[in-house]
């Protein structure tokens, strides 16, 4: 499972705490999920259209946005439960 | 279904049906000329003007010597309310009264009359159904009101409001009665006269149209004075040269949505009914609004604790549009005025989403949406904590278009 989180560039509360719990999350689960960053200039490159960051996607499709996940969450996700 | 997409945000737009596009498609390609020229391209552009009068008016209950064209819904709501404020014969007339759930183009109109031109504004409370308090409305009133504004059918739960019962409340009151009809017109049978209204707006693109064109159907213009000057264009109501293939092509959609308003009624209730039916499918979930006076292609539908805009981006990354809550709000986030009006909290505005369909959607369609939008409230739910919802504060870059 790859996620991907959209920040802005400088990032805002929300966009770092949210990189805090996809690298918890990474790291209570490495072989089960990566996790890539974009600036919202290098998603919208990439044609993805972003109108909120924090925007996480989940193997390319956006699981939220403007929103902190919470890591009990992600890990369920993960885990396939 | 998947790699397909499925429009369903018909509120806020839709596409043109294909006779408006080939009934456009000469006014772009080669017959451009200005109506109020004297030769023959100019003349034949007159002629199309006046056969689209005709059309609009006949998909209301008209008759075409109403009928102004405006830039759209929002420019028609404007001359109803500033046109009739800035125009009225008697000065001491300065009350208006609207509703809680206009859309902008009528509150923030009553709201800047009430700034700079001294209007007193009165607004009237809608019921946990959407509808506006009828008791209310009648106790709004005093011997200066001039004006109320109410519209047909709101934009984002679809509830129809008791129009007729306001127009004959109003009647030989002399207050004028304006309806905003952008949502209506063209979904639903409407028969100005029956509602006794004085004005009515429409707006082309919410019936199969071009984007940037209206109407004001004009019933009484006694007391009502241009907003725009610089030309006589319209009988004198609307400065400045025609938007002929957006005219053109709102009298062809006002014809095909005539022809076709019972089939499109129907089908809009049978793929309506798979969106309202998900309020017992997904728990904590329920479909805003009146249950049964409501347009049949509208479903309005909250989802506690599944923040809107997660679910809505999410639907869009396979292929499903959905709005949230108004779609001029869309780029904001500040709860739906509508749903607070109707008593909902702020987290269940935030969690509210729209369905709107249109003709060209099918039952599979709707149904494999149904199951998207299901399983995309679950898992937004699963990663979303509930104090979070709707929590940006004023100097948040969260939006990535903040500078549009």
């Amino acid at each position: 499972m790859q996620f991907t989180l959209i920040h802005n560039e400088p990032s805002c509360r929300k966009c770092r705490e949210t990189q805090a719990v996809l690298e918890a999350v990474v790291a209570a689960c490495p072989d089960a999920c990566t996790v890539r960053y974009l600036t919202v200039a290098e998603a919208q490159a990439e044609g993805l259209g972003v109108v909120l960051t924090p925007t996480v996607l989940v193997d390319g499709q956006v699981l939220c946005a403007g929103i902190v996940p919470r890591q009990a969450g992600l890990l369920r996700l993960v885990q396939g439960n | 279904m998947a790699g397909q997409q499925v429009y369903l945000d018909h509120n806020a737009t839709g596409p043109m049906h294909p006779e408006v596009v080939a009934a456009v498609l000469p006014y772009i390609q080669g017959g451009f000329g200005n109506p109020s020229a004297p030769y023959a391209i100019g003349q034949e552009n007159h002629r199309a003007v006046d056969r689209a009068r005709e059309q609009v008016a006949g998909l209301v209950g008209a008759t075409a010597g109403d009928v102004v064209f405006t830039g759209g819904g929002t420019e028609a709501n404007n001359l109803a309310i500033s046109g009739a404020f800035l125009g009225r014969s008697e000065p001491m007339r300065r009350h208006l009264v609207l509703s809680a759930i206009e859309h902008p183009s009528v509150r923030e109109t009553c709201a800047w009359l009430e700034a700079v031109h001294g209007a007193e504004v009165t607004v009237v409370g809608v019921g946990c159904d959407g509808r506006v308090r009828l008791d209310e409305l009648a106790a709004a009133l005093r011997p200066d009101t001039l004006l109320v504004t109410v519209m047909h059918a709101n934009n984002e739960t679809g509830v129809l409001q008791p129009v007729a019962e306001i127009g004959q409340l109003l009647r030989d009151r002399g207050v004028r009665f304006h309806v905003d009809g952008v949502q209506a017109a063209g979904r639903i049978p409407v028969d100005v006269a029956a509602i006794g209204c004085q004005s009515y707006s429409l707006s082309a693109h919410k019936f199969g149209g071009l984007k940037g064109t209206g109407a004001l159907i004009l019933r009484d213009p006694s007391g009502v004075m241009p907003i725009l000057q610089g030309g006589h264009q319209e009988r004198g109501w609307r400065a400045g040269t025609e938007n002929v293939p957006g005219i053109v092509s709102m009298g062809a959609a006002a014809d095909v949505a005539r022809r076709d308003l019972s089939a499109n009624m129907a089908h809009g209730l049978a793929l309506r009914v798979i969106f309202d039916n998900l309020s017992a499918r997904i728990p904590q979930c329920w479909r805003n609004g009146h249950a049964g006076l409501r347009l049949p292609n509208t479903t309005s539908l909250c989802c506690y604790h599944a923040d809107a805009m997660s679910v809505v981006l999410a639907l869009s990354s396979v292929g499903i549009s959905v709005g949230t809550g108004s779609a001029c709000a869309s780029h904001s986030q500040e709860p739906s005025h509508v749903l607070l009006a109707m008593g909902l909290d702020e987290q269940a505005a935030f969690c509210t989403i729209r369905i709107s369909t249109g003709p060209e959607n099918t039952v599979e369609e709707a149904r494999w949406a149904a199951d998207q939008i299901a399983q995309a409230v679950e898992r937004v739910r699963l990663v979303t904590a509930p104090e979070d919802i709707g929590g940006c504060g004023e100097d948040c870059p969260c939006f990535a278009h903040s500078s549009r």
